[in-house]
């Protein structure tokens, strides 16, 4: 879906119920907001934890279906660590996918302070086999310092979503397409988005049926 | 013949329902070693079915493994006419010494020597003191190796034939254990596994226990 064709179905939405207009503005200020929100939701909001289990209703890894749908932001790469074994976290990072090294793309276990000594003085399972990795002040630190052959996958957020306008004769905006940031979401998911938009929008008018039309959209499906 | 890998990987995935995640707490080493000792169990319950069957404790050929090359010293205590030498594990603790089925050397100059003659505990502090044959004599102490001989030993290379599941340190290698007694192998092993997953484990990062 493009995003001129999502400006229009969230315009005609509003209209709808006539209230009011969004401006390209504005809708450039609460799409990139909206797309955000509902990655949030697929990651897993930690606000939906149960007390001694750390898992929301929805989240990433509970299925291929998840994860399909965020796969337009997941992409991988090489790290090339210092020789204090650290790197930085690659921009716009929003979750860590997997860490992988060697042929065989074995996993290097992410390891919290409380255990970090236990991983190091390992002898079953020695660090310079099973490398281990922890995050601190935004750099990654990898044991040993030596690994190599070392990759990222991550989920990233996408460029802003832009719809992009030049001004015609009137000072109306006519869509620019070259200048447009389209949303990656597939088109499935893109009606989350908007509904999400949407009740941003609801607060922003103070409107309860733009705001109940984007909770049935989130609550019941499309 | 499996593998050690190929064992790891079916009691692994037996245990996890499928295939694991590689984030997985029980790693294939930790597998291993639960492999190791179901072997033993293995053997050891090998052993009581021979005295339940004929009446004498025996193992079975299937469970035996013979290293070689391993290299024999003086004896650290420094006794005369003693010698020693580092076994690849420690004997099996079946009946006395039936751990060490046999120890012999391979001498650049003499040959293959005849088998060495055993002792138990129970032998070994009148041995001395009484004729015996003339021979070489063995004993193990849990992995180090003794022997007695008029010859001087150090520098000869041991033939050594032991129960042993096989090279622990290559998970590749295949698990020296007949099939028959496998399942006991399995059995012990995935009740490790489980036991393990059973645990509860710390949720937070604080640097206290699980309470």
């Amino acid at each position: 879906m493009t995003v001129d064709t999502a400006y229009k179905i969230i315009q005609f939405a509003i209209n709808k119920s006539q209230n009011g207009y969004l401006t390209p503005d504005e809708f450039n200020l609460i799409m990139p907001q909206a797309s955000t929100s509902y990655m949030a939701y697929l990651l897993g909001p930690f606000q939906k934890y149960q007390n001694g289990r750390p898992m929301a209703p929805v989240e990433i890894g509970y299925n291929g279906i998840i994860l399909e749908r965020l796969s337009p932001f997941i992409s991988t790469e090489i790290l090339t660590l210092d020789g204090s074994g650290q790197t930085d976290m690659p921009e716009n990072w929003q979750h860590i996918v997997a860490i992988n090294y060697g042929a065989k793309k074995q996993r290097v276990r992410f390891v919290q302070q409380d255990s970090l000594f236990s991983y190091l003085d390992s002898v079953i399972d020695p660090v310079e086999s099973n490398p281990i990795y922890t995050i601190e002040g935004g750099k990654l630190t990898f044991y040993p310092a030596t690994v190599s052959g070392v990759s990222m996958s991550t989920l990233k957020t996408q460029e802003p979503i832009k719809w992009a306008f030049n001004l015609d004769s009137n000072n109306r905006p006519v869509y620019d397409p070259d200048g447009s940031v389209d949303p990656l979401w597939l088109d499935v998911d893109m009606f989350e988005v908007m509904a999400r938009a949407l009740a941003l929008v609801g607060v922003n008018l103070q409107s309860q049926a733009v705001a109940q039309y984007s909770e049935m959209i989130k609550q019941g499906g499309q | 013949m499996p593998t050690r890998r190929y064992l790891i990987e079916e009691y692994m995935r037996e245990a996890y329902g499928g295939f694991i995640t590689d984030d997985a707490s029980v790693t294939p080493n930790l597998v291993n070693g639960w492999i190791d000792e179901g072997v033993a169990v293995a053997a050891k319950t090998n052993y009581l079915d021979a005295i339940k069957i004929d009446g004498t404790g025996y193992s079975n050929n299937s469970f035996y493994a013979t290293f070689s090359g391993i290299s024999i010293s003086a004896d650290a205590a420094g006794r005369f006419g003693y010698f020693q030498a580092t076994l690849p594990q420690i004997a099996l603790g079946l009946g006395a010494n039936e751990g060490v089925g046999s120890v012999r050397i391979n001498s650049s100059e003499l040959g293959l020597s005849n088998s060495f003659i055993p002792l138990t505990q129970n032998q070994l502090e009148y041995f001395e003191n009484l004729p015996r044959p003339n021979g070489v004599y063995y004993w193990n102490e849990g992995s180090t190796l003794f022997l007695v001989s008029k010859l001087n030993l150090t520098g000869e290379k041991a033939i050594v034939r032991m129960i042993s599941g096989g090279d622990s340190t290559n998970l590749d290698s295949a698990l020296n254990c007949p099939s028959d007694y496998l399942p006991i192998v399995k059995d012990y092993t995935l009740k490790a596994i489980l036991n393990h997953r059973a645990q509860s484990r710390p949720q937070a990062n604080d640097g206290a226990d699980i309470q």
